[in-house]
């Protein structure tokens, strides 16, 4: 019963020669809602892609609702990659993005129903766009194309969300509205949440766990305490007064725990 | 009209033509848009190889043929993955390696009488009964693997990442997709010809793009325009004596140019 939904142990990645991750542990239980933070290149993307069972690894132990990376039954994982390099020329409604989101569990030679395409605009609701629906998504904002993604990963009816910096093109406000939204999604559906995020003071509000990462796990652990000083050097460098300026504000987050 | 219509041989060409111009017009949207453009230069040209293969062994060039362009596609597709390569950069290699094969099996086979011109350029007038059976069994069937498979084909050509992660098998519909242009390729390069056989693949969805404002509706629209071209163009090199592929191909291309979206109501 307690087994987490996703399950990292002692993972060693590379690229070539060069270690990308080395002995990273970390653990997601049922219905928990954990963010990865950590510098550009800490390997963020990539502890993703070996979840996904997109990319190989070399040592460790990885099982993702009790199966190996990319032997999860279809529909089970939904996924956000970082940034949409697919729009292009596509020309299609934001509606229709979200069916696809129904596709996976359809499987093949399925058409989509009515009840398929209820889920998809229940879906575009959740996530604020119902009225763009029949836009092209070509002519979205980068923020409101997040969205639609979103809503496709959750027209899937996945039990794992897994997010590569979802807040990409939102604004400060936005954001929280966002983070807010996936945190109903939770707690609503007892879906697992995995995400990868950089802005760590706003992020820590929303979430139960946050790991540090940079090729390492830094620090594993509740949200909301403060995160050691030297484990944030130790990611970051030096720069991090920019990334962390409210890390623990309480302010912060009294002022938003009512939205 | 009629008169044209009487001999065997232009009904040959205008079934197969038309046939062929519809599966075409579907099949150019993945195309398109998942940027394989160059692949089919590269997948027509490695006919060359084919038929000179054929010609060599003393074989049928369609069965030299089809072994070699798909041989070669499969080749291309499988470097592309083990290398995380482009399909341009793969491609541009085997462009030039099938020629190369092509002129040294002509070379060594010192046939001269065979007909580069027409397989290069098509000669759609030479269709036989033979080959008109080929292309209604082939081109149907190419079209079904597209119909059956349609809602993951858009959805990979979409976002395949996100395919990949949903648990749809990308790398295996990829495979199959490419088996299947491939064949398309193949037995309609009598009827359009080596070198001219990516425009018919590229104009319908390059052209319908402009007007389209859904994937549906792209299929449809680069469906209707291809069959459209193909009969003009056919109609056309009959009455002025043409080669039908270039007339087709050379109408299909003043077609996209034109600046029709004006006159558009929007
Ligand atoms: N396909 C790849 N081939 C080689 N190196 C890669 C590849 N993808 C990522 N890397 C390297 O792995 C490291 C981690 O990258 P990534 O996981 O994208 O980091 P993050 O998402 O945290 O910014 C970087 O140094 C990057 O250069
Ligand atoms: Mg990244």
């Amino acid at each position: 019963m307690n087994e987490p939904w996703i399950h990292v142990r002692d993972l060693t990645v590379r690229y070539g020669s060069k270690t990308v991750l080395e002995k990273v542990t970390l653990d997601v239980m049922p219905g928990e809602m954990v963010s990865i933070v950590g510098p550009n290149g800490g390997g963020k993307t990539t502890l993703l892609k070996v979840i996904l069972g997109m990319k190989d690894f070399s040592e460790g132990e990885v099982r993702v609702l009790g199966e190996k990376p990319g032997h999860v039954k279809a529909g089970e994982v939904g996924y956000l990659p970082q940034i949409n390099r697919h729009l292009r020329d596509f020309p299609i409604r934001a509606r229709d993005v979200v069916l696809m989101g129904r596709f996976p569990r359809l499987g093949l030679l399925k058409r989509p129903g009515p009840a398929d395409r209820k889920l998809a605009e229940e879906c575009l609701e959740i996530v604020g766009m119902s009225d763009s629906a029949d836009v092209p998504v070509q002519s979205l904002s980068g923020g409101q194309v997040q969205r639609v993604f979103i809503a496709r990963a959750l027209a899937m009816e996945p039990k794992l969300l897994i997010l590569d910096e979802p807040s990409t093109g939102l604004d400060a406000v936005s954001q929280e509205d966002f983070y807010g939204t996936l945190r109903r999604l939770r707690d609503n559906r007892g879906i697992s949440i995995l995400m990868v995020s950089h802005d760590i003071g706003v992020v820590s509000n929303y979430v139960d766990k946050i790991a540090c990462l940079n090729r390492h796990i830094h620090y594993h652990g509740p949200a909301g305490n403060e995160i050691p000083e030297k484990i944030i050097q130790e990611v970051f460098g030096r720069n991090i007064q920019i990334l962390v300026h409210n890390k623990n504000c309480v302010t912060c987050r009294e002022g938003h725990s009512n939205g | 009209m009629a008169e044209m219509l009487s001999f065997a041989f232009i009904r040959h060409a205008l079934i197969g033509g038309v046939i062929i111009s519809v599966v075409f017009g579907f099949v150019s949207f993945f195309i398109v848009e998942q940027r394989l453009s160059f692949l089919t230069v590269g997948i027509a040209h490695a006919a060359f190889g084919g038929v000179a293969l054929g010609i060599l062994l003393g074989l049928s060039p369609y069965l030299t043929t089809v072994v070699f362009c798909l041989a070669v596609a499969l080749l291309i597709l499988r470097q592309v993955r083990k290398n995380r390569a482009d399909y341009d950069m793969i491609t541009g290699i085997f462009f030039a390696a099938t020629m190369a094969l092509g002129i040294i099996f002509l070379s060594l086979s010192k046939d001269y009488t065979f007909d580069i011109i027409g397989y290069l350029f098509g000669s759609i007038l030479g269709i036989g009964s033979s080959d008109l059976l080929i292309i209604a069994i082939t081109a149907p069937l190419v079209a079904l693997f597209f119909f059956l498979f349609f809602k993951e084909l858009v959805a990979l050509t979409f976002d395949r990442e996100v395919a990949v992660s949903a648990g749809i098998p990308v790398n295996m519909l990829e495979t199959w997709m490419i088996v299947a242009i491939a064949l398309l390729i193949v037995i309609s390069i009598k009827i359009i010809g080596i070198i001219l056989v990516t425009a018919f693949l590229v104009l319908p969805a390059s052209f319908a793009l402009k007007y389209c404002q859904s994937y549906r509706s792209v299929i449809g629209l680069g469906i209707l325009f291809s069959f459209v071209i193909f009969l003009v163009g056919f109609f056309l090199s009959y009455h002025f004596d043409l080669p039908a592929g270039a007339t087709i191909v050379a109408l299909g291309t003043v077609l996209y140019l034109l600046p029709l979206r004006r006159f558009a109501a929007k």
